[in-house]
């Protein structure tokens, strides 16, 4: 069984870093309307 | 591949977003805090809204709490880009995608913003996938 080191471990976390996701939803309202 | 496990996952998310607490979400025509930055929403605090920025991750997901609005934009322009920051406001720590449509990381009801819009975040997730 092959245990991952620790540099490879933390390769992979870097890896999953890099590929977070976001999603978020913004509304835009002018003084007298939404837009 | 190393494999990241959920409650790592966990640790890691909750350590970057301890990171915006009282941080800013700013709007700007250009990535990486240039261009014109058209509006600042503030993240919550402990200190001054009485929660963090976000609930505490129990996996690679952590939600946002209440954000509170840019009351009058700052300037006229298409937003383009979210950038997160410290709460120095000049820290950068991710830069999202704003659009009004596809698959941006934040959906806008309109990228034109004008000088006193009210901008409101309504929603904000951020993930670390886990797994391989």
């Amino acid at each position: 069984m092959n245990i991952p080191t620790i540099q490879e471990q933390l390769q992979g976390a870097v890896a999953k870093i890099v590929k977070m996701e976001a999603k978020g939803t913004v509304v835009i309202t002018s003084p007298t309307q939404q837009k | 591949m190393a494999t990241l496990e959920t409650a790592y996952a966990a640790v890691m998310i909750n350590s970057l977003v301890s990171l915006l607490d009282a941080g800013k979400l700013q709007f700007w025509t250009a990535v990486g805090g240039t261009g014109t930055k058209l509006a600042e929403c503030t993240f919550g605090s402990v200190g001054t809204t009485g929660s963090p920025a976000f609930t505490v991750a129990t996996t690679g997901v952590a939600t946002a709490t209440t954000i509170t609005d840019e009351d009058a934009a700052l300037d006229t322009g298409t937003a383009a880009y979210c950038m997160l920051t410290l709460s120095n406001g000049t820290t950068n720590v991710l830069d999202l995608t704003v659009a009004s449509s596809g698959s941006p990381d934040i959906t806008i009801s309109n990228t034109s913003i004008a000088t006193s819009d009210i901008v409101s975040v309504t929603s904000l997730i951020l993930t670390l996938p886990e797994g391989p």
